[in-house]
């Protein structure tokens, strides 16, 4: 587990994480270092899916298909 | 007349024929006529020339749609199906009947784009694809739609809208395709086959924004809607108003009434996802803060142990307890001394209530043989003259036996 926690997890891996340290955290015979490992786990997870939903950029991009036949993304002007 | 006058007054059949052909030609009349009637003996022949019959009820006339103009028709000629046509009177000269050479054809009722709709729709759903085990699940939370539909259109419009309201964290990429006129189902196709090349496409949008029936038409093409079924990645099909309906529409994995609806229905709401996240915080919290505070309380209750107060405590305990264990030691002795005379004086006058002594206190006498002291409790066993000795309460008195009386049968020996 401790191998996963390098890689930065997307949002619906950080959430699953979440709930099950939620739960663990919750049962009544973990020992306090274990649950301070999780504390502080849980937090960084917590600030990392709210950095996901606060991100104010969307990304969004139009396709367009290049003079050798291959697509490329580009950044979509917008309007508003 | 004579019979060769008469020959060379004839026509040929084919002069006939070609001389008829040309009265239909002249009639201005007969060149763009509309017809009603009801279809009978439809045929497609592989030329892709239809051939079919028209009729009511007391007359009818053969008619041929040729391939050039059986390829724009909308929808498919029934037999029996009530029509209207736009067609030229001509005669055939090969066989001298005259036929109608159908240029367009319009059901009546319903419009032919309508009935189109309904044959496509009939025959995809016979086929099964519109079933809902087919139906792909959305993702819960996607990082990436590919959406198809117009540049222009107001339907990528909103779903970024709608998008960076709910959850900007997701990336849009929108494959720019033509949503109406020809040729704009074959570039929806190439959109929704694109994306399921890519591997990073969570879910896809493919729609445009209301219209007519003709300009909604490509969406239900019978390719676009096999492309649809086939796509690997979930397809949310968001074409014109809620109250439009496609072919894409039945066979998409989920139909949105609207393309705002669309992106709400492809990505979660933030702001519930942040309402999670404060519970989620907050049970962190509470779940390090109880086992803190329980970790304290046993901490506390360690601490104040008066072993740890002080390091002669221990030592004092331990003389303490030695003290204790003397006291106890002292006590357990006396009470067994206690109950050991308890007993020895219950025994003593058990012993006594026994003792043969204070029976004869209550006037029973002890009959013994003198020498040997043996208790004699038979008068059987005595002999006529023996001394006994009789044991009183007091003392002993010395007797000889001068008669024998045995109980029931009295024997008296004779001296």
């Amino acid at each position: 587990m401790a191998d996963d926690m390098n890689k930065t997890p997307d949002f619906e891996t950080a959430l699953k994480r979440l709930e099950d340290l939620v739960k663990e955290l919750e049962k009544p015979d973990l020992p306090l270092e274990k649950s301070m490992e999780l504390f502080q786990e849980g937090t960084k997870l917590v600030a990392l899916c709210r950095g996901i939903l606060g991100q104010a950029e969307q990304e969004v991009k139009v396709l367009l298909e290049t003079s050798d036949g291959r697509m490329k993304e580009e950044d979509l002007e917008q309007d508003d | 007349m004579t019979e060769q006058a008469k020959e060379v007054r004839a026509v040929t059949v084919s002069q006939l024929n070609r001389y008829v052909a040309g009265l239909f030609s002249r009639n201005q009349a007969l060149q763009n006529i509309m017809v009603r009637g009801e279809l009978s003996n439809v045929k497609r022949y592989s030329s892709g020339h239809w051939y079919f019959n028209l009729k009511d009820p007391y007359a009818q006339v053969s008619g041929v749609m040729f391939k050039s103009y059986a390829d724009r028709l909308k929808f498919k000629p029934q037999e029996g199906q009530e029509v209207l046509v736009t067609a030229q009177v001509s005669l055939y000269e090969r066989n001298g009947s005259y036929q109608l050479n159908v240029r367009s054809m319009e059901p009546l009722g319903k419009g032919s784009l309508y009935l189109a709709y309904e044959q496509i729709k009939k025959a995809l759903a016979q086929e099964g694809l519109f079933d809902p085990e087919h139906k792909n699940k959305l993702p819960t939370f996607p990082k990436t739609i590919g959406v198809v539909t117009s540049v222009s259109g107001a339907v990528i419009r909103d779903i970024i809208h709608v998008s960076k309201r709910r959850f900007p964290g997701a990336k849009i990429i929108l494959y720019p395709a033509q949503v109406q006129g020809q040729g704009s189902a074959e570039t929806l196709i190439r959109g929704i086959r694109y994306f399921n090349t890519r591997s990073d496409i969570d879910v896809l949008i493919v729609g445009r924004g209301g219209g007519s029936i003709e300009d909604l038409w490509s969406f239900n093409d019978e390719k676009l809607a096999r492309e649809a079924f086939n796509s690997r990645i979930p397809l949310i099909s968001a074409v014109g108003h809620e109250t439009d309906f496609t072919i894409l529409d039945f066979v998409a994995d989920l139909r949105a009434p609207t393309p705002s609806a669309a992106a709400e229905l492809a990505l979660p709401d933030q702001v519930a996802l942040r309402n999670g996240l404060d519970s989620v915080q907050k049970r962190l919290a509470r779940g390090l803060e109880n086992k803190l505070s329980a970790a304290t309380y046993r901490l506390d209750r360690l601490a104040s142990s008066p072993y740890l107060k002080s390091p002669y405590v221990r030592l004092e305990q331990r003389s303490q307890t030695l003290d204790l264990l003397e006291e106890r030691l002292k006590r357990s002795l006396l009470t067994r001394l206690e109950r050991s005379k308890n007993r020895f004086s219950r025994n003593a006058g058990l012993l006594d209530s026994l003792s043969p002594l204070k029976v004869l206190g209550r006037g029973y006498s002890m009959v013994q043989e003198p020498d040997s002291g043996k208790t004699l409790s038979k008068a059987g066993a005595l002999a006529l003259g023996q001394e006994i000795d009789v044991l009183m309460q007091d003392g002993k008195v010395t007797c000889q036996v001068r008669n024998l009386k045995l109980e029931d049968t009295i024997h008296t020996t004779q001296d």
